[in-house]
């Protein structure tokens, strides 16, 4: 796929443009990829689509090859992979805790101990998450800003 | 995890840290309470018989799916019973154990150095937790302070 990068002179004409024969699920996922590096979410509930803000999301979770975020109240599915989520918004504190979650670290109250040097990620809105032990010293790099050296 | 990270990374380091700890224990506490003992080259292979079983019985806790806390305490709950399977049983068989109380002060004295070794983890992860979530309310005041632009 060819890929050209025009210049505007304003920032309210960024936009991206995708040329294509049809809609498959790879142009999808760019469309869908295009639209997370805004701060206003995508999603669907049931047969609605919905728009809600990045920041009212405390995580995103892959389900069998689904992603949903959790916000306060409500539940969407995503057209995007939980690693792209990620990549796109770990400048936005969204950190991976284990393999199917990415958390909100401005949605997490606390962290507490878990078993096997794992622990729990309690969110905001008092659910638990755990922690995977591969991701903790992602995790305390990310909060400590690097000016830790580990436990 | 993968099963072969998993070998190496906890099984293996298991074994060589019972290893290490086991002579220095036997080095110890044999100074101190027999110095004069003898023993032959046949004394070597106790360390490693003993760090192999006992970093053999940590195969339990592996998974390749993140498992849930009671899951996780189901296993260690496993791991515990087949270290004291394990443990008592090479004593038993080399006749070590001559009694059914000295069993039974052997399986309590594992019983309490595993839950000695637990606690001191968790206190442990307890510290890390703690410092953590100070460093996690200043991040977040940071951040809200960026948001409205002070």
């Amino acid at each position: 796929m060819r890929v050209c990068i025009r210049n505007v002179n304003d920032k309210n004409e960024e936009c991206v443009v995708i040329e294509c024969v049809e809609i498959s699920p790879e142009v999808e996922s760019i469309r869908s990829y295009a639209l997370a590096k805004g701060t206003m979410l995508t999603g669907s509930a049931g047969e609605q689509i919905f728009q809600f803000e990045l920041s009212d999301v405390f995580y995103f979770e892959a389900v069998d090859e689904r992603v949903f975020a959790y916000t306060k109240a409500n539940v969407y599915e995503l057209k995007i992979r939980l690693y792209q989520l990620e990549d796109a918004y770990s400048d936005r504190h969204f950190i991976r805790c284990s393999k199917s979650f990415v958390i909100n670290l401005m949605r997490l109250d606390s962290i507490s101990p878990a078993l096997n040097g794992r622990f729990y990620a309690n969110m905001k809105n008092g659910e638990k998450i755990i922690i995977s032990r591969q991701y903790v010293s992602a995790l305390k790099n990310i909060v400590f800003g690097g000016k830790h050296n580990g436990f | 995890m993968d099963f072969r990270t998993f070998l190496i990374k906890k099984v293996l380091m298991s074994f060589l840290i019972s290893v290490v700890f086991i002579c220095t224990s036997i080095a110890v506490i044999g100074l101190i309470y027999e110095p004069e003992a003898c023993f032959g080259y046949e004394a070597f292979f106790s360390p490693i018989i003993f760090g192999a079983a006992a970093a053999l019985a940590n195969l339990v806790n592996y998974s390749s799916v993140e498992l849930t806390v009671r899951q996780a305490a189901f296993r260690s709950f496993l791991h515990l019973i087949l270290l004291e399977l394990i443990i008592l049983s090479i004593l038993y068989r080399y006749g070590s154990i001559s009694s059914i109380s000295m069993a039974i002060s052997l399986g309590l004295s594992i019983l309490i150095i595993y839950f000695t070794v637990s606690l001191v983890l968790w206190v442990n992860d307890n510290k890390t937790a703690k410092e953590f979530n100070q460093a996690l309310r200043i991040l977040q005041k940071e951040s809200d302070n960026k948001v409205k632009g002070v």
